[in-house]
């Protein structure tokens, strides 16, 4: 309600963020407003035209426990207030279908002709607080959910017993209208199973069924409550107390989940059955509702593109946007300028996310606050006398800080420093050698490869290290004081990405026995997909050294994360054995086959700019 | 439209086959030794070298 009375803030309600263009600072959103038929400014809320609406379909937001009319108000608290038409269920307004609301419109703020319109809105910084859905329990049959009335869900459960509910927080079970004289919840819904739902906790299941059983017991302390779960997670601030006031309050929590759900066709109760693992007994329980605990699911929005396509957003195995850094920027999006808030990062309780959301506020407006934008020290530069025009970068480029290029019309692609992040992604993929880092540049790269194999090559591994996982990695394998052969010999690079095919063959030239790529794993990659370049160009490698007689072997790639210290030490190790098994012989055979060939294998000699560094 | 395709670990040498899809990159691991050193086998063999390994 704040929010909507603020001067400073406009909202843009039933619209929808087609795309999003530009960098930190500098974004353009194009927003599309859907039509509401209704000039939101002029609508007093008096209901009147709602009155006349012969239309009634079920109400979403009751969860379908009430109906609504075609022209309704979405809910009690709705910013703005002001009703809106569903078209889809709406006659029209010819005269021989309907237009009764027009015509009882006082204010005649009823405007069948809304087209709605796009907007094109520059912003400095956006927050992604796109929210969850809740996992569809018809997928777990046993447990009888649309089969059996009386089977709900815990957002129904929520409507039912609500004050402002479809009965006015009046607790009756669906069949029969009556207060249910049992009650029996069901953890875990879609949660914890890597067969059906998700494999995540959803964090907030148990206190809000917690929270229901309270509700019930002020409502109606006849009613007996049971809640079968795996295990409680009470973890948060005073909830272990709400916990134990549940139990003292009665209810009973049965350890162990439903293996089978029935319903008796006369009374509509429902049959229990369900393995007491505290006991080891087997179980019946006769309940006349049962709810579901359902847990949350990621919400890619409604549109034809997801948010993540929208904002170039990588995700987590679970679905949920990854954030920059779990620890050091956990609202910030690999992008910069975009933030997160609330379950669109992971599923998470009223608190934690205003926590977050608050952060996120705080990140923008310090971002906006300061009026310009330092950028990073490690950007890629590009030199247009060099560039043959194939676009390559752009595509590759993870953040989008690369123009598009147009071979036809002659247009060189430009670097946006301000959205670069400094991966080097581009600077390896680039055919041209005609894009260069600053920083982590390919001459300081070659010359730490060539440092390494001066002395006794045969001994050593070349490892390349991504900055954010697999060096980090090796950081915790040493801060754990875990034993790995001292064979590896480090070299950072901020991405895998900028692990460029010329590196991988100048060590092989220098005499390097065997080499290793390594970086984050593909859920945690900080340039959200560079790896997946990282894997394309090793396999390409492999490929060519398979053609000129080199052992694929004698290059490993690895995804090690920078909470993998026992990977990381175990990697070191295997790699010691395979080290062993090259020969002298081998590495000089290598060494002359190089030669006849160029820099980069299969790739036409071109100049190369890195010289200039 | 994934299709089967064999794999190469060029840690521990196991070959298994699994799913390959050309537009889709997935981060590839050994099931034998978890490994992520995973080759895609070339369709064409006979393209490819023999290689002389120590202590073979």
């Amino acid at each position: 309600m704040d929010v909507g009375r603020h001067p400073r803030i406009k909202t843009l309600v039933n619209s929808e963020v087609e795309d999003v263009s530009g960098f930190v600072g500098n974004f353009r959103a194009r927003i599309r407003r859907h039509p509401r038929y209704v000039v939101a400014a002029d609508c007093t809320a008096c209901d009147e035209c709602a009155k006349v609406c012969p239309i009634s379909v079920p109400d979403e937001y009751q969860q379908g426990f009430s109906s609504r009319k075609a022209i309704y108000l979405p809910f009690p608290q709705a910013v703005p207030s002001a009703y809106v038409l569903d078209m889809e269920n709406c006659l029209g307004n010819e005269p021989i279908a309907c237009g009764k609301c027009l015509e009882v419109c006082d204010k005649k703020c009823i405007d069948f002709d809304d087209q709605g319109e796009m907007l094109d809105v520059p912003v400095g910084s956006i927050v992604v607080a796109t929210g969850m859905q809740v996992y569809d329990p018809r997928q777990n049959d046993e447990y009888g959910y649309t089969r059996f009335e009386n089977v709900i869900t815990s957002m129904e459960f929520e409507r039912l017993i609500c004050a402002g509910g479809p009965a006015a927080g009046e607790l009756s079970r669906p069949t029969d209208r009556r207060v249910p004289r049992s009650i029996g919840w069901v953890q875990c819904v879609g949660s914890r199973s890597t067969t059906r739902g998700v494999s995540y906790c959803s964090n907030v299941c148990c206190m809000n069924t917690v929270k229901q059983t309270l509700q019930v017991y002020e409502h109606h302390p006849e009613t007996s409550n049971t809640v079968f779960y795996m295990d409680i997670r009470a973890f948060g601030k005073g909830f272990e107390d709400l916990y134990r006031r549940s139990r003292e309050n009665g209810t009973r929590y049965v350890r162990g989940l439903p293996g089978l759900v029935q319903e008796d066709p006369e009374t509509h109760d429902l049959i229990v059955q369900v393995e007491n693992t505290t006991t080891g007994k087997l179980e019946t329980h006769r309940l006349e509702m049962l709810v579901l605990a359902v847990g949350m699911v990621p919400h890619r929005g409604n549109g034809k593109r997801t948010v993540d396509e929208i904002l170039n957003l990588s995700h987590t195995s679970d679905g949920f946007v990854m954030e920059s850094h779990p620890k050091l920027k956990p609202v910030d999006a690999p992008t910069r300028g975009i933030f997160f808030a609330g379950c669109v990062e992971a599923p998470k309780d009223v608190k934690d996310s205003v926590t977050q959301a608050s952060a996120a506020a705080a990140r923008a407006n310090n971002l906006l606050g300061a009026g310009k934008v330092q950028v990073e020290a490690i950007t890629a530069r590009l030199d247009t006398a060099q560039c043959i025009l194939c676009g390559l970068c752009t595509r590759v480029c993870p953040v989008h800080a690369i123009t598009e290029t147009d071979k036809k019309q002659k247009v060189y692609p430009s670097i946006i420093e301000a959205a670069c992040a400094g991966c080097g992604t581009c600077a390896a993929e680039c055919p041209a050698d005609s894009i260069a880092m600053r920083h982590f540049s390919d001459a300081q790269i070659l010359a730490q490869v060539d440092a390494i194999l001066t002395d006794d090559p045969m001994s050593k591994v070349v490892a390349f290290a991504c900055n954010w996982c697999s060096y980090a990695g090796g950081d915790n394998a040493g801060t754990s004081r875990l034993q790995h052969p001292a064979c590896v010999r480090l070299i950072r690079t901020m991405c895998s990405g900028r692990v460029d095919e010329k590196f991988i063959w100048h060590a092989f030239r220098q005499g390097a026995p065997l080499v290793l790529v390594s970086g984050c794993h593909f859920s945690d990659c900080h340039y959200i997909d560079a790896v997946t370049w990282t894997q394309k160009r090793v396999e390409k490698v492999w490929n060519r050294m398979d053609k000129l007689g080199i052992r694929p072997q004698r290059l490993q790639l690895e995804w090690i994360s920078a909470a993998e210290g026992q990977k990381f030490a175990r990697v070191m190790s295997e790699l010691q054995g395979l080290l062993a098994r090259v020969t002298p012989e081998e590495v000089e055979e290598t060494r002359r086959i190089l030669e006849k060939q160029p820099p980069v294998p299969g790739r036409a000699r071109k100049p190369a700019m890195a010289a200039a560094d | 439209m994934a299709e089967k395709r064999k794999f190469e670990c060029l840690r521990c040498e196991h070959r298994f086959t699994g799913d390959y899809d050309r537009a889709r990159v997935v981060e590839r691991a050994c099931p034998k030794c978890g490994s992520n050193s995973v080759r895609l086998e070339p369709t064409r063999r006979s393209t490819t070298k023999t290689h002389a390994v120590k202590g073979e």
